[in-house]
Order: structure tokens, then sequence, then C-alpha cells
């Protein structure tokens, strides 16, 4: 089943309104046929299908404005069969993240034409899933004793955030291991995507992307890749891109301005000290000075404040 | 700079200019041809966008028969507007790829470009948030409505130059309730062809295009 989701029509369209659906649910539509409109501004946009199949639900009604990426509709792929009449909801239903492999909307000179999210479209943004992952990003250190010292990180224990290895684990490791870390990386238990043959010695097994030499004589551990963090971009919700424009604009257009007094507050702190018993315990020393400094403010001139 | 063939269609009929912009921008999609620029005028025309709503209309089909008035619905973006003798239509049909994939750039850019060939004339135009087009002194001198098909633009803008805008009491142009003028209002007396000859360079500069004249003059077969 492929989601058909609202496009992006430019670098800040946070939304689009689905004027009309050209395909009704249990019509078939061909790839790239024109499927429904939306419109932007001035501008009547026709999205072609992404897939060639049938249109099974179809999420969003006429005449609603959603969130770019919103789902709008499924169509489930050739050789599905027609679905029975589609439950309309009135509602965007959440924005989803794209379908494997399809890059999040970024600016809009990389933004892909009308929705293609199939498994096999450009896997530029996606690195090639590793088959055997190590628990989140490896960092530099750990990276190096690897290499240094040929271990295969899949045999060390994480323990950092979320099974990360650490420089503490490895050491750790390798003090268990001791003379017998050569035997272990002999045998690995898991091979990554990488290794040729997990026992051959050549010194070619190791990844493109691993550095050359500092390779002992012995069997070569499978070395992990270094890949970066496994992140996600997630597009601005439209309330958060609305609340970062406000923000920015009050700093653009407010006079942001800063003013310090010296104040001596013995009496204060004298008072408190007279005063602390009966005083609950939420309020605390700052509670008061900032009341006393309020009552002295008001008192000193006519600012206004909050 | 991408090559931009210049048609100039003369008076044609809205409905036969739609049909010539769809079969253009089938051909623009297969690459066959180059960016196109189209130039009519049309007979008296209301036309209703997809953003339209039947009830900026004014006039009855009663009145719209006796004034010679036709009508039509378009899938251009935009609400109700009018055209008529008088107006300079353009029809631009770019590949939005070759440009830039952004919708609010391309209206931005098609409005920078009237306006900066209305500042030749000496009309101090701009363009106004949230209301696509042209004004001069809060009244609206072009009008805008655009189609996009596969990144590909059809429609696109019209600009009065001497239209008789007394047409225009007939519809809620665009759903605002706000003026028209023209060029000829705004006291300048210019011949359509130099008006078009500007607009088009405006165009090219905007749209960095290389105005060329089309090989097969006006009508496509």
């Amino acid at each position: 089943m492929i989601d058909v989701i609202m496009p992006q029509m430019g670098e800040s369209i946070v939304e689009g309104t689905l004027t009309r659906w050209l395909k009704k649910a249990g019509e078939r539509v061909e790839r790239d046929e024109p499927l429904f409109e939306i419109s932007t501004d001035k501008v009547d946009t026709e999205i072609p299908s992404p897939a060639a199949g049938v249109l099974q639900e179809v999420l969003v009604e006429e005449g609603k404005t959603v969130a770019i990426n919103t789902v709008v509709a499924r169509v489930s792929e050739e050789g599905g069969e027609a679905a029975a009449p589609p439950a309309a909801e009135a509602a965007a239903p959440p924005p989803s993240a794209p379908p494997e492999g399809t890059p999040a909307p970024a600016p809009a000179a990389a933004a892909p034409p009308p929705p293609a999210p199939e498994p096999q479209a450009d896997a530029t943004a996606e690195p090639a899933p590793a088959s055997a992952e190590v628990a989140g990003p490896i960092s530099p250190i750990v990276r190096k004793m690897v290499r240094e010292f040929n271990i295969d990180l899949n045999q060390v224990r994480g323990t950092g955030a979320g099974g990360r290895v650490t420089k503490t684990d490895v050491e750790g490791y390798m003090s268990a291991q001791g003379t017998k870390t050569a035997q272990q990386a002999a045998t690995p238990q898991a091979a990554t995507p990488q290794a040729a043959t997990p026992q051959a010695a050549t010194p070619q097994a190791a990844p493109a992307q691993a550095a050359p030499a500092a390779a002992a004589p012995q069997a070569q551990a499978p070395l992990p890749r270094s890949e970066p963090a496994k992140t996600r971009v997630e597009p601005l919700s439209n309330m958060r891109q609305k609340i970062a424009e406000h923000m920015i604009f009050s700093q653009q257009t407010s006079a942001f301005v800063t003013t310090v007094h010296k104040v001596d507050i013995t009496p204060v702190a004298k008072l408190r000290a007279r005063q602390k018993e009966q005083f609950q315990q939420q309020y605390g020393f700052s509670q008061l000075t900032c009341r006393l400094s309020q009552e002295l403010w008001r008192k000193r001139s006519g600012h206004s404040r909050s | 700079m991408r090559k931009c063939e210049l048609r100039n269609l003369g008076c044609t009929g809205y409905a036969e200019a739609y049909e010539l912009q769809r079969a253009l921008v089938e051909r623009r999609k297969s690459g066959e041809i180059p960016d196109q620029l189209l130039f009519v005028e049309h007979p008296h025309v209301i036309t209703l966008g997809r953003n339209g709503h039947m009830e900026n209309l004014l006039a009855s089909e009663e009145i719209l028969r006796r004034t010679s008035i036709a009508f039509y619905e378009s899938n251009r973006g935009g609400d109700i507007t009018y055209h008529g003798p008088g107006q300079l239509v353009g029809y631009p049909i770019i590949d939005l790829r070759e440009w830039k994939r952004d919708v609010g750039a391309y209206l931005r850019a098609m409005e920078q470009s009237v306006i900066d060939a209305l500042s030749e004339f000496n009309i101090a135009a701009v363009r106004m948030d949230k209301a696509t087009g042209v004004w001069v002194d809060g009244a609206k001198i072009c009008a805008m409505g655009v189609h996009l098909s596969r990144w590909i633009t059809s429609h696109g803008f019209a600009l009065n130059v001497s239209t008789d805008l007394r047409y225009f009491q007939y519809i809620v142009p665009c759903g605002l309730s706000k003026p028209v003028t023209s060029m000829e209002a705004a006291g300048v007396r210019a011949s359509r062809e130099q008006v078009q000859s500007v607009v088009a360079r405006q165009l090219a500069v905007n749209f960095d295009l290389e105005m060329v004249q089309a090989t097969e003059m006006g009508r496509i077969q």
C-alpha cells in the first residue's frame, strides 16, 4: 500500500488545500496519472499518482487544508482488489514521516516532484543499512581503539545510553580478553556487509571507510562502519513554524534592553532572616527579592514591568 | 539561460487558447519543445478558477448573453476574473524544474516582471501580501492565476492596458472587493505591442530566458 502525501510546493509553503479529487475510491489509476488537485496561493496543481494500482482510501475531503506530508490517500499497488467504499474522514490525519528512502522535505531545491515514495526510489538521503549494526553512534575514541586493537564491536557489551559502546566498555572488554583478542576476532558472530569472508586474513576485507594500516598480522575482524549517527529530519510542525517566525519577528522589531542596578540587599537579607519562619516552604529568597525589587522599582520610576 | 519561444496569438477565444495551452504543456513535459510564452487578447469572457465561487459572479446568464460575455470554468488557481479587449493576457509555459520548484517564487517573479515593466511606463506598481497580483494605489492592475502539471506552468497573468473596466462590474474580481485599474486609467497611453515587448523582456530577465520568436506562427496544428 502506497501513501499519497500532500507535497511541498515551495520553500516556505507549509500546507495545501485539496481542491478536487480526479479519481474516486475504488478506481484504477496509472502511475503519474493526475490523482488530485491542490491549491496554494493562486496556483492550482495537479498531483500525479505515485504508483499504478487502485485508489483505496481517500483520507482528505475536497476543500480541506492540510499540512505538507499529510497522507491524503492510499493506493494499493498492482494486483490489489478494489476496496469497499472508503471512510472519508473529515479531519486531516497527523502528518506521517515519508515512506522509507524518501528524503524529508528540505528546502525547495531538493524537494522531489509530486510524491514518488517507492521503495526503489533514489536512496541518496539514507545510508545503506548494515545488517549487523552496533547500537547508536560510535565515538571517535572508540572507533580509534577498535581500529588499533582489531576489536569486533559486536562482542563488546555497550553500557552507554541506548546500549552504546563507550571507551570504558572497550577497555573493560580488552582487559577481560587479554591475549585472546586475536582469537575472538577470528570468529566474529555476525558479519557486517563489507566483510568478504570472516576468516579471510586479507587486509582488503576491511570496509572502504576504515583507515588502512595499523592492522595486526592476525586475522582481521570486520571493522564496524564509521557511519554517522542515525538521524531523521523532521519538518517543523505548523505551530512550531509559526512560533519560530514570531520569535524572530519579536527579536527583530523589539528593542531588547538589559539594565543592571547595584543594590545593597543587606536590609533584605535581615528582613528575610526575621521573617523566614512565617513564610511557607515554597517562598524562597529569590521570591522575596523579586517582590521587594518590584516595590522598589515601582516607587522609583514609571517604567512598565511585567 | 534557457530558450523560450514567444507566440503572439492575437485575438483568440478562451477555449481555443485553453486547449492550445494543454497541448503545449504536454509537449513541454516530453521535452519536445522549450519553454513558451503566449500573448493573447480574449473576447469578453469571465472565467472561474479552481478556488472560484459562483457567488462572485454578479451577472445573470441573461445579462451575460446580452452583453456577449462568455463564461468558462478553468483549471487555473485563483477565483473569478474577466478578460477582454484591451487586456494583455500572458501565458508562460515554463518547466519550473529547470528554474525553481517553488510556486511562491514563481508568482513573485511573475509579479516582479509586471512591476518592472510598468515602471518603464512610469507607473509605480507594487505587490501586496496575501493578494497575489500587481497593484497601483490600492487598485488591481494585473491579475494572476496559474495551473501546474508536473511542474509545468500554464495560464498566467492578465494586465489591463486599455481594458474597458466597466465589465468588471459583473464580478467580484478574485473575491476581493477592491477596485481594478488599467494603464490607461493610470494616465498612460501605450500600444499593446509596446507593452507586450516590455513585459516579455522583463519576464526574460526574471526567469533567465532567451526569448526567440516561435517558428510556427501563432497556431499549432
